[in-house]
C-alpha cells in the first residue's frame, strides 16, 4: 500500500520535506508513527503531536488504508 | 446599540441582525496579554463587547513591542493589565474593564473563569491551557485555544461537551513555554493567529462555530482545517466526568 505523509511547521525543517510517500502495509497510525520516528528520531521527542488522517483527527488505533493522506502537526505553546 | 460605530460590521450577513446585541452582551475573559492576547482584546473591544476581564501578572518589556499591539514605549516597566486598560479605554470610554494582575493557576482559575461568558487563550504555556481547559469544561464555559510559534499557529473553539477539548486531542497539559525571544515568532503570525482567534470567538458567541482545529502558516501561506471528534471517554470532558 502507498500513503502520503504531509509535514507542517517545524516538522518540515526537522524532516527536510513538505511531504513524502511511504510504501508499506501499515495497519494503523501507531505503526506509521513508529516508522516515522525510526526514520526521524527527533520526532519521537515531541509529545502531543497532532496527527490527521484525511483531514480528520486520528488516534494511534486509527486504521490506515491504501491512498490515505496523513498530516503531522507539532505541538505549539507560544502566545 | 451604537449603530453608527458598528455600521460596517452589522451589515454583513454573518452578524446581521441579532449578532451585534449578542456580542455586546458577552463578558470576555482574556488570559495572557502577550501577542495574541493583545490582538484579541483590541479586536473584541473594537467589535463591541461591553465588558472585558484581563488577566496577566507580567510587566511590559522592550522585547514585547514588536508584536504586542496594546503597548508602546511609554508602557515599558508597567503592569500589562494597566497599560492594556489605558489602551482599550482610549478605543471605547464606556468599556467596563476588570484587571486581575495575577497568573491564572489551579487555585484561582475557577473563580476567575466563572465571571465570564467566554475565555480567550493568550497564554504561552501548556500548564495554563491545561487549567483553562479543565476549569472551562467544569463550568461549561466555551474557550478559544490559540498558540503560535515561528510563522504558524493553531486556533480552536472548545465548547464543553459539544466539541473536542484539549485532552481529546492529547495536547500536552503541563510544561512551561520556551520564550518567544528564544523560540522565535513572526509578529505577523502573532497578529494573524490573534485575528483568526477573534473571528472564531465571534462565531462561537453567535453559535456558528464547528470546533475544527485551524492551522495557519502566514509564510507559505497555508490554512488547514482538521475535524476533531469529541472523545466521549476523555478524562476531562468525557460523559462519565
Amino acid at each position: 500500500m502507498s500513503i502520503i505523509i504531509k509535514y507542517y511547521a517545524r516538522y518540515r525543517e526537522l524532516t527536510g520535506k513538505r511531504e513524502e510517500e511511504l510504501q508499506y502495509d501499515f495497519k494503523n497510525i501507531s505503526q506509521v508513527m513508529e516508522a516515522l520516528e525510526g526514520k526521524y528520531p527527533k520526532l519521537s521527542k515531541d509529545e502531543g503531536k497532532l496527527v490527521a488522517l484525511n483531514g480528520r483527527y486520528a488516534n494511534r488505533d486509527s486504521v490506515v488504508k491504501d491512498g490515505d493522506s496523513i498530516s503531522l502537526f507539532p505541538p505549539v505553546s507560544g502566545g | 446599540m451604537d449603530l453608527e460605530r458598528y455600521l460596517s460590521q452589522i451589515s454583513i450577513k454573518e452578524i446581521f441582525p441579532e449578532g451585534q446585541r449578542k456580542i455586546a452582551d458577552t463578558t470576555v475573559l482574556v488570559v495572557g496579554l502577550g501577542g495574541t492576547g493583545s490582538v484579541m482584546s483590541e479586536l473584541l473591544v473594537r467589535m463591541g463587547i461591553k465588558k472585558i476581564i484581563l488577566v496577566d501578572d507580567d510587566t511590559v518589556e522592550l522585547s514585547n513591542l514588536n508584536r504586542q499591539s496594546l503597548y508602546s514605549e511609554n508602557d515599558v516597566g508597567e503592569l500589562k493589565v494597566e497599560a492594556a486598560r489605558r489602551h482599550l479605554i482610549s478605543i471605547n470610554e464606556h468599556l467596563e474593564i476588570e484587571m486581575i494582575p495575577e497568573r491564572l493557576d489551579i487555585d484561582n482559575g475557577e473563580n476567575i473563569i466563572k465571571k465570564s461568558d467566554i475565555v480567550l487563550d493568550g497564554t504561552d504555556n501548556y500548564t495554563s491551557r491545561g487549567i483553562i481547559n479543565a476549569d472551562c469544561i467544569k463550568l461549561e464555559t466555551p474557550w478559544i485555544f490559540s498558540a503560535v510559534e515561528g510563522t504558524s499557529g493553531y486556533v480552536k473553539a472548545i465548547i464543553p461537551r459539544v466539541t473536542a477539548c484539549l485532552s481529546c486531542m492529547n495536547y500536552p497539559e503541563e510544561g512551561e513555554a520556551v520564550p518567544c525571544t528564544v523560540a522565535g515568532v513572526l509578529p505577523s503570525a502573532v497578529h494573524s493567529i490573534g485575528a483568526l482567534a477573534s473571528s472564531i470567538a465571534i462565531k462561537t458567541i453567535l453559535g456558528k462555530e464547528s470546533g475544527n482545529l485551524y492551522f495557519f502558516d502566514v509564510w507559505k501561506p497555508l490554512l488547514e482545517s482538521v475535524s476533531i471528534e469529541r472523545n466521549k471517554s476523555c478524562k476531562t470532558c468525557g460523559d462519565g466526568n
